[in-house]
C-alpha cells in the first residue's frame, strides 16, 4: 500500500530515481503538448487556443479521481502523503501574482523550465527572473512577507467537507464540469478561429 | 521525424500528466512540483555560499536545518528528469533549437523584458502561495485540497482580469 | 463558411468517457467514516494476545534512574488525582485526551510510551484504544502507582522460605528505592537488567517539508 517512501518501504535513493522518471515523462509530455510556446500558453486568456485548460484540467480529473479511488480501496493511504494545508490569504494574494506572472510572461516555472532546456531564450530569462524572485523575496521575507505568508491557516480542508458534499459526489460534478467545458471550448475556439489568420494558426499548431 | 509544430493531442498529455501526479503521491508521497524545485536550489545555492547566513535567516533557515541538503531533495530530482523529457520531446517534433518564442508584433527585447518580470512575479507569488501551478494547483486538486482550488480560481480568475491590459503581448 | 467543426474525435471520447464512468463509479460509493486509522481486526487481536505490553515498575524506576530520553511516563488519570500524587517526570495526558491529535506527543512513534493508573484497568483501556488507533510503541507499567508503593517506595522482602530470584528481586526494588525515597540500606547484590526495556535509537526523521510549501 502506498505511498512508499514515507513509510519506508522504499529507500531515500530510490525514490530520488524514480523523482528522476517521473520527471522525465512529465516534462516529455509538456513539451509534447505545446507548453514551452508561450502563444499556446497564453491562448487560454485569449480564446485562440485553450490547449492549457483541456491539458490542466484532464491531469487533474485524472489524478483526483485516481488518487480518490485507490486510497477508497486501500491502495494508498492518503493520510500518509503530503496533505498541504490550506492558508487561503496567502494563497489569494500568491495567486494572483502569480496571474500576473503568467499574463506578462506567459510561462509559470515549470513549463519555463522545459521551454528553457529545449532552448527556448525566453523561457531561460524567465527562469532567471523566477530565481531572482525567489532572491528578492527571501532577503526581504521577514521585513514584508512573513506575516502575511503565514496568515489564513485554516488547517488541511478538503473541498467537499468544505462544501458540505462527498467526494465522491463532487468529483463527478468536476468531471461533469469540466467535459462540458471541454466541448465548450473547442466550439468557442474553433468559432474564433474561423475568422483568423491561417499562418497564425499554424504557427501555434491549432 | 514529424513534421514542423506537431503536438499530441491535449487529453492524452493531460492524462499521462495525471498518471505521473499519481505515481508522485504513490512513491514519494508528494505531488508533483516545480517551483519548489526552484526555491531548493536556490537555499542550496544561497547554504553553499553563506551557510551561517543561510542557517540564521528567517527564509532559508527551516531549508537548511539539521544539516539538510536543499539540493538533495525530490523536488530537485524530477526537475532534472523534466529537462531531459523535455528535450527528447522536442528532438521527437522538431523544436529542439534556439529560439525566442514571441507574438510577431512585438520585438524581441519587449518579450525579453516582459518574460524577466514575470519570472519575478512567478518567483515572489509561488512563495507565498507555497507553489505554483502544478504545485499549488495541480497537486492540491489531485488530493481535493481547497488550497489547490484557491490557487486555481486565484491565478486563472487573476489572468483573465489581467489579459486585457496586456492584449498587445500576445495578440 | 460551412464546414464540419469536429468538436471531439472518437479516441478523445473515449478517453474523456473512461474518466467520466470513473467519475460515476465514485459518486455512489458509500461514504467512508474515517476513524483515524484503524488497524484491522485480526491485527489488533494479536497485539491483545501478545504478552510484550506490561513493563514492571522495577524497569520504570531504572529509566527513571537512568534519566533515560527516549522514553515518557504517561499518567492516564484525572488531572486532579495526578497533581496528589504522580512518578517522577510523568506527563498528564488523561483517557479523553490521549487520542486528540495536536501537539500530543503520545502520537510520536519514536518514543518509547509507557501508560498507568492505580492499578491495571484504567492504564489498559487506555492502551486498547490507542492500539486501535494505531499508535505505536506503548506499553502499560504492571500493578500502577499501587505496584509503585508496594515494591518501589516500600519494598517487602520475601517470606521464608524464598528462592534466590526472589532475593535478588527484593535486593534490586530496595536498591532503586533508595533513589525515590532516601533510605540507608544499600543494595547488597548488584542489580541486574534481566527484563530492560529495549533501548530504541530515535531515528532522524527528515523534517515534513514536502511540496511546494
Amino acid at each position: 500500500m502506498g505511498p512508499l517512501f514515507p513509510q519506508g518501504i522504499i529507500s531515500e535513493p530510490v525514490n530520488h530515481l524514480i523523482a528522476v522518471f517521473i520527471g522525465l515523462i512529465f516534462g516529455f509530455f509538456l513539451e509534447a503538448s505545446g507548453f514551452t510556446n508561450t502563444r499556446k500558453l497564453a491562448g487560454v486568456f485569449y480564446g485562440y487556443d485553450f490547449v492549457v485548460l483541456k491539458v490542466f484540467f484532464t491531469a487533474a480529473v485524472t489524478s483526483a479521481l485516481g488518487l480518490f479511488l485507490m486510497n477508497y480501496y486501500g491502495l494508498i493511504d492518503i493520510k500518509l502523503t503530503f496533505y498541504p494545508a490550506t492558508f487561503w490569504l496567502p494563497t489569494l494574494v500568491g495567486g494572483i501574482i502569480m496571474a500576473l506572472g503568467f499574463i506578462v510572461g506567459g510561462f509559470c516555472p515549470g513549463t519555463s523550465f522545459c521551454a528553457a532546456s529545449t532552448g527556448k531564450i525566453d523561457g531561460m530569462v524567465f527562469v532567471g527572473g523566477v530565481f531572482l524572485g525567489i532572491l528578492g523575496y527571501s532577503f526581504t521575507y521577514k521585513a514584508l512577507f512573513e506575516k502575511l505568508r503565514n496568515s489564513g491557516n485554516i488547517g488541511q480542508v478538503n473541498i467537499a467537507d468544505w462544501l458540505g458534499i462527498s467526494e465522491g459526489l463532487f468529483l463527478f460534478l468536476l468531471t461533469t464540469v469540466a467535459i462540458a467545458a471541454f466541448i465548450f471550448v473547442t466550439w468557442l475556439q474553433n468559432k474564433l478561429n474561423s475568422k483568423k489568420d491561417p499562418q497564425f494558426l499554424q504557427d501555434l499548431g491549432v | 521525424m514529424f513534421k514542423k509544430n506537431q503536438y499530441i493531442n491535449p487529453y492524452i498529455g493531460g492524462f499521462f500528466i495525471g498518471l505521473m501526479m499519481i505515481a508522485a503521491y504513490y512513491f514519494s508521497g508528494e505531488g508533483l512540483g516545480s517551483s519548489g524545485g526552484f526555491r531548493d536550489v536556490t537555499a542550496g545555492v544561497v547554504n553553499g555560499i553563506a551557510p551561517k547566513f543561510a542557517n540564521n535567516s528567517a527564509y532559508y533557515g527551516r531549508l537548511v536545518e539539521d544539516g539538510r541538503n536543499p539540493f538533495n531533495t525530490w523536488l530537485v530530482f524530477e526537475m532534472i528528469g523534466i529537462i531531459f523529457g523535455a528535450i527528447v520531446s522536442a528532438a521527437l517534433f522538431n523544436r529542439l533549437k534556439f529560439e525566442i518564442g514571441k507574438s510577431p508584433k512585438i520585438s524581441n527585447k519587449k518579450r525579453l523584458v516582459a518574460a524577466l518580470l514575470g519570472g519575478l512575479f512567478w518567483g515572489v507569488g509561488s512563495q507565498l502561495g507555497r507553489g505554483c501551478t502544478s504545485g499549488l494547483v495541480m497537486s492540491g486538486m489531485a488530493v481535493s485540497s481547497l488550497s489547490g482550488y484557491i490557487g486555481l480560481m486565484a491565478i486563472f480568475g487573476g489572468g483573465y482580469i489581467f489579459a486585457y491590459f496586456f492584449r498587445k503581448l500576445w495578440i | 463558411m460551412n464546414y464540419k467543426m469536429i468538436i471531439m474525435k472518437k479516441n478523445e471520447i473515449i478517453l474523456l468517457g473512461f474518466l467520466f464512468l470513473l467519475a460515476f463509479w465514485s459518486l455512489f460509493l458509500p461514504k467512508k467514516v474515517w476513524v483515524y486509522h484503524q488497524i484491522p481486526a485480526k491485527e489488533l487481536h494479536y497485539e491483545l494476545t501478545k504478552n510484550d505490553k506490561f513493563i514492571s515498575v522495577e524497569d520504570v524506576a531504572q529509566a527513571i534512574i537512568e534519566k533515560r530520553t527516549d522514553l515518557i511516563l504517561i499518567d492516564v488519570r484525572d488531572t486532579s488525582q495526578y497533581k496528589a500524587f504522580t512518578l517522577p517526570g510523568a506527563l498528564n495526558i488523561t483517557y479523553d485526551s490521549l487520542l486528540f491529535k495536536t501537539d500530543n506527543i503520545a502520537h510520536n512513534p519514536d518514543l518509547i510510551k509507557v501508560l498507568f493508573s492505580n492499578g491495571n484497568t484504567l492504564a489498559q483501556q487506555c492502551w486498547f484504544m490507542a492500539k486501535r488507533a494505531n499508535l505505536k510503541n506503548i506499553y502499560i507499567m504492571d500493578g500502577g502507582l499501587n505496584a509503585w508503593f508496594d515494591n518501589i517506595l516500600n519494598p517487602q522482602p520475601p517470606q521464608q522460605p524464598y528462592s534466590n530470584e526472589q532475593d535478588r528481586l527484593y535486593q534490586r526494588r530496595k536498591g532503586l528505592s533508595t533513589y525515590f525515597v532516601g533510605s540507608k540500606n544499600a543494595p547488597s547484590t548488584p542489580t541486574t537488567n534481566k527484563n530492560a526495556i529495549p533501548v530504541q535509537q530515535i531515528k532522524k526523521k527528515e523534517s515534513k517539508l514536502g511540496g511546494c510549501s
